[in-house]
């Protein structure tokens, strides 16, 4: 049975039927039965899938033959003359991926059950076809197949957001695809060029290894290749890494999230916050770090001070807002900013923590927007200001909404901690930049302001924590505590079984990870040494100090010697 | 029963009656109240149980484990947990019980006792957690649930505010705090406590110098926030917002208690570095002068208490830095109980009398509350270190460490502090039971505050008075021997207290006294000390708002700058924008139109750049 195909086929087809078939009152139905559909063979995969890690297997992509991870692999030729396929799997990874994705999907159904009252066959339809780009844009292999889904995810995006959005709907889903649509330009660019020079140097001639593949591509680029080597590499790097960067999205290039989030119907913001930003963080972990271990490290100060920025940046944007909706984007700029620091900083810790952060700001926020769609469901408002005292009236409502909150804040005993805490103690055991900073003190690692001493990173991102409470609190104590001043929001009326059950099952998620974190954490490891390895940095440095100096300079080694062992 | 359950039964007891209460009770006060005093009682009992067993080995389960980092999760059984943990548990329970009288009109008592179960629990897990980061996971725990209770009157702003302040102000010093954890983790790789504190391979035997006194540094950032020394201390006295039971809580075993124990927990690890030791010292005397010199020209009951327990915090933190982990100790224990039982006196007059400035207490009638005004006497007495009091003994012993350590200007420091210390307590009490007048009808309105507040109250006073007694069982639970002083050497401390109390007799308690305080003739000082040092409103002019101002400018750079580019860009296309609302029909072949259109626009704009 061709399951993966099946979970990213499902939605869209069965969602294009349902609105031919049903009518418009029963789409909604129609649409929960397909989310669910989706979740159970998602689920049904998890069950089949070989968590242990050891999973290898020979596979055929076009004319080469390669070892492969990935499990449950679907491959049919499609075009053959530039070797593009059909080709889909799953690793640890994308399954983590595709089980949050088909969980938030089931959310975005229920949170439109009310909300959406115009057009519901194409607004289901547009949803369900979204779910089917973000299943494919995780479980595809042959990236030319990964460049299409992305762009499918695209689509149903600008519909939702320009036909059900709000007032300056059309604004946003312009800034939106413009920013995404520049992405996405650069991705096909990066790949056609690496089309073209993947290959290796065989008793000093060219051999051209044509493939999209992405299996083929990450065994067959070594130090030989001009792809191997840091000039031929790096600009499909900056390309993908910027199309990435979008998505995540990553300072300074964040500044179309906060309008398409403000604009967006609850579902679209619940989807694009809770699945959609982290296909740029699973990009640049499935396809930078492999593809171009080297480049990813030179490059890695920079990207951690961006994502420093991130932090920092977002946060301190968000303690400003007054829109509800507007504040949770922010705050989204700043947790994602997380997960690149974490990624960068080629680590275990950091590593297990970015991905795992991925999955908490997908329950977190996700959480949030939902709480906010249902408060503007209710009052037609999500200016701070008219709000005030609504824990009086809706008392289930504001403690669910706490939960939230708090796991966002990155309060211990909640699954927003353990992330950060990962991140942030990796993150202290920076490799690239010990490394870089020891090679060159007075270059360019010096310049960037980087020191042996990479604890101030941490403090750094740190301060991110604590400006996530302040804002965080400020909006809660806006919205909840305080007199109830506004006469018409006395008359709310506290949440239905639909709405508080979707928020108690993202707390329960979020009480469960950040007490019982072992099962999530075991089930991350094997990406994470995954990742790692491609970038032939397994082991974290445990300490720095002067003994240890000698050890850097091993894995420094280790870290160049990375292509040879990986010819064909 | 193993100590693995009955320290189940300790912390968890609360957390259970947390959970019922907030899940089916929030109609049913009644029934919460029996739910909490019940997880109450269990608590105390297993504590109690716990601490008669004696010390035992500590008990460690894997939590999780990433890269090649593992976290334990466990408990801890030595004398420091096992003396505290009974205080606290005991402590909580006095206040729960006196609760049910404070608070019986109150239509959100569900919620109030739930909160303090969550306080309970947090707390309790702090004291018995044998792993640093499982500490600091209890320790924002108890900050959570201060918050909670701090702003558990959600309608009045100060409360909020107050609730807020308490929250981030602690939380910056928390940052410190995790920062140096983290650094810890990175450098040793363990987060055991017991095996952070080994000689042989633990933290000393991993990082000395510059490094050991920047995470020991760090680790004190946190304590100070906690436990309110400058300059973090400025959310305590604005806690005094949440109902009175709370700031009993928070000012006695919980809350500000967790930075002073944590310090006695890792004792060794502090007293490694010289630099950390002068500078928590100095950090901590200068604390304990500001507060105290703020205490006497305060009017509000609950505020003077504040700031004597930021005072007497100081204290402890300076006790235990000079060396003397049983000082520290026993000045928290014995604090506890005398603050706790201060705080329930004034919320017994503020309770009746719905006022909390002192001498209207006083005016409305305040003696006649025989029962009270007898807990605020011995209370009193104990702060201010009369002997044979308890706070006298173990006032005694900070003094006799300090000054045993050769510290001899912080020792100074220290007896001016005792002096103030003894003079506003007497203040207080004077003010509050010597009114220059009492009201008409005074005698006719007095009457004691209902037996469930009185019996709690009862049982600390006990504590305060007999306090002294349990030095030597503390001493053999921490293993260490209890010193002994000659009477010579008390002299001085005692002499402090006896000009202190003798002042503020001459002030405000003799038959014609002036009911001025002396600093009021002070000139400057008396007006640095009504503003508080100033401190307060430096934080607001400078980081309040800076932070609103950077962000601000942020949001203008995100507006104008940045987001300017891609906004006229956006806008120039949305020219089109009025072709697309057209086209917005629902017919799908338009749709797909408008996509293509859309893709060759944003492809051309590209191309030109």
């Amino acid at each position: 049975m061709p399951l993966l195909t099946l979970i990213i086929a499902i939605p869209a087809v069965l969602g294009l039927v349902a609105c031919l078939l049903l009518p418009q009152r029963l789409v909604k139905y129609g649409a929960l039965a397909i989310v669910l559909l989706d979740l159970a063979l998602v689920i049904f995969a998890a069950g089949r899938f070989d968590w242990s890690g050891d999973y290898q297997r020979e596979v055929a992509a076009f004319e080469h033959t390669v070892p492969s991870h990935f499990q449950m692999r679907e491959y049919v030729p499609w075009i053959e003359p530039f070797r593009i396929s059909w080709t889909v799997g799953v690793d640890h990874l994308s399954m983590l991926m595709i089980l949050l994705t088909a969980a938030i999907g089931v959310f975005a159904v229920l949170c439109s059950w009310s909300s959406i009252k115009k057009r519901e066959k194409e607004f289901y339809f547009f949803l369900l076809v979204l779910q089917t780009g973000i299943m494919g844009t995780f479980l595809a292999i042959d990236m030319f197949l990964f460049y299409i889904f992305w762009e499918l995810m695209l689509i149903p995006l600008y519909f939702l957001i320009g036909i059900w959005g709000s007032k300056n709907r059309i604004f946003a889903t312009m800034k939106f695809v413009l920013y995404t649509l520049a992405g996405s330009v650069l991705m096909l660019v990066a790949l056609i060029w690496m089309y073209y020079t993947n290959g290796y140097y065989e008793n000093g001639v060219f051999q051209q290894v044509k493939t999209y593949s992405f299996e083929v591509m990450a065994h067959t680029q070594g130090e030989a290749g001009p792809l191997g080597s840091f000039r031929g590499a790096i600009w499909p790097f900056l390309a993908l890494f910027v199309a990435f960067a979008v998505k995540i999205p990553l300072f300074p290039l964040h500044t179309w999230l906060p309008d398409a989030h403000t604009e967006a119907p609850t579902a679209g913001s619940v989807i694009l916050a809770g699945v959609l930003l982290k296909t740029g963080g699973y990009g640049i972990i499935r396809f930078c770090l492999p593809l171009f271990p080297d480049v990813a490290f030179a490059l890695a100060p920079v990207c951690t001070w961006l994502a420093i920025i991130a932090i920092i940046y977002g946060a301190m944007t968000a303690i400003v807002q007054t829109d509800v909706k507007r504040l949770v984007a922010y705050s989204s700029v700043s947790h994602m900013g997380f997960v690149v620091l974490g990624i960068f900083s080629f680590n275990a810790q950091a590593m297990s923590g970015a991905i795992l952060t991925m999955i908490n700001h997908g329950i977190s926020t996700s959480g949030l927007f939902l709480a906010v769609g249902m408060l503007y469901e209710r009052t037609h408002t999500r200016e701070m200001s008219n709000f005030g005292g609504l824990s009086r009236n809706l008392p289930i409502f504001a403690a669910l909404t706490m939960v939230m909150v708090l796991s966002s804040a990155g309060l211990p005993g909640l699954n927003g901690f353990i992330g950060e805490f990962n991140v942030l103690l990796g993150s202290m055991s920076n490799v690239p930049i010990m490394i870089q900073a020891h090679e060159n003190p007075a270059g360019f690692a010096a310049a960037m302001g980087m020191v042996e001493y990479t604890w101030f990173i941490a403090a750094l991102a740190a301060t991110g924590v604590i400006l996530g409470a302040v804002y965080l609190l400020i909006m809660y104590q806006r919205t909840f505590f305080g007199k109830l001043d506004e006469a018409r929001n006395g008359s709310l009326r506290d949440l239905v079984p639909r709405e508080w059950g979707q928020l108690a099952v993202l707390s329960v998620a979020a009480v469960w990870i950040g007490l019982f974190p072992r099962p999530v954490l075991n089930a991350i490891q094997p990406a994470t040494e995954r990742a790692l390895q491609s970038v032939a940095i397994g082991t974290p440095l445990a300490q720095w100090d002067e003994e240890s100096v000698t050890t850097v300079d091993v894995q420094v080694e280790w870290a160049d010697a990375s292509g040879v062992s990986k010819k064909p | 029963m193993s100590p693995t359950l009955l320290v189940l039964l300790t912390i968890f007891a609360p957390f259970v009656a947390f959970g019922i209460s907030l899940v089916f009770l929030m109609r049913r006060p009644v029934l919460a109240q029996g739910v909490a005093l019940a997880g109450g009682a269990v608590s105390v009992l297993a504590a109690l149980l716990l601490l008669a067993g004696g010390p035992a080995e500590p008990v460690r389960h894997l939590w999780f484990a990433s890269g090649n980092f593992q976290l334990q999760f466990g408990f801890v059984f030595d004398g420091l947990s096992l003396a505290f943990g009974a205080v606290v548990a005991v402590i909580a329970f006095c206040i729960q019980v006196y609760s049910i009288g404070y608070m019986h009109h109150d239509p959100g008592r569900t919620r109030y006792f739930a909160m303090l179960g969550l306080f309970g629990w947090s707390m309790l897990g702090f004291v018995y957690s044998v792993d640093l980061l499982q500490a600091f996971i209890f320790w924002e725990l108890v900050g959570l649930a201060s918050f909670f209770l701090i702003g558990f009157w959600y309608e009045k702003p100060e409360a909020i505010a107050a609730a807020k302040k308490a929250f981030i102000m602690t939380r910056v010093g928390d940052v410190g705090l995790f920062i140096g954890v983290l650094m810890i983790l990175n450098l040793t790789g363990i987060s055991d406590i017991p095996a952070l504190l080994d000689a042989e391979t633990g933290l000393l035997a991993h990082v000395s110098g510059g490094t050991l006194a920047l995470i020991m540094m760090l680790l004190f950032m946190g304590i100070a926030g906690k436990s309110a020394q400058f300059p973090l201390h400025t959310w305590l006295p604005d806690a005094m917002e949440g109902p009175t039971p709370v700031s009993a809580l928070l000012h006695s075993a919980t809350m500000v208690a967790a930075g002073v124990f944590l310090f006695a927990r890792l004792h060794p690890l502090f007293l490694a570095s010289e630099v950390v030791v002068v500078t928590v010292l100095a950090v901590a005397l200068f604390t304990a002068i500001l507060s105290s010199t703020i205490a006497l020209v305060e009017r509000d009951i609950k505020r003077v208490l504040a700031y004597s327990s930021i005072g007497q915090l100081g204290f402890m933190l300076a006790a235990l830095a000079a060396g003397s982990l049983f000082a520290g100790v026993l000045h928290l224990i014995l604090h506890a109980v005398f603050k706790a039982l201060l705080f329930l006196c004034a919320g017994s007059y503020i309770h009746r009398f719905e006022t909390n400035d002192m001498e209207e207490i006083g005016r409305l009638g305040a003696r006649r509350m025989r029962w009270t005004t007898a807990g605020l006497l011995a209370g009193g007495g104990a702060l201010a270190g009369i002997p044979p009091l308890a706070g006298f003994f173990s006032k005694e012993e900070v003094l006799a460490a300090i000054s045993y350590a050769g510290y001899t200007a912080f020792w100074l420091v220290a007896l001016l502090a005792a002096f103030l210390t003894a003079y506003y307590t007497f203040r207080m009490i004077f003010l509050v039971t010597l009114p220059a007048r009492m009201e008409q009808g005074a005698k006719d309105a007095a009457g004691d505050s209902p037996w469930v507040m009185l019996v709690p109250m009862a049982v600390l006073t006990a504590g305060a008075v007999l306090g002294g007694l349990m030095m030597g069982p503390l001493g053999g639970l921490l293993g260490l021997e209890v010193p002994s002083h000659s009477l010579i050497s008390m002299l001085p401390a005692l002499g402090a207290v006896a000009v202190g109390v003798g002042l503020a007799w001459w002030d405000f308690g003799r038959a014609r006294a002036p009911r001025r305080g002396f600093v009021e003739a002070l000139g400057p000082l008396h007006t640095l000390f009504v503003n508080k040092w100033y401190v307060d409103d430096f934080y607001r002019a400078t980081f309040g708002r800076a932070v609103h101002a950077v962000s601000r400018l942020l949001q203008k750079t995100e507006e104008k700058g940045l987001d300017g580019g891609f906004d006229n860009a956006a806008i120039s296309t949305s020219r089109l924008g009025g072709l697309i609302a057209r086209l917005q029909n629902g017919w799908v072949q338009s749709y797909i139109a408008s996509v293509i259109l859309i893709v060759a626009l944003a492809g051309f704009y590209l191309g030109i750049r």
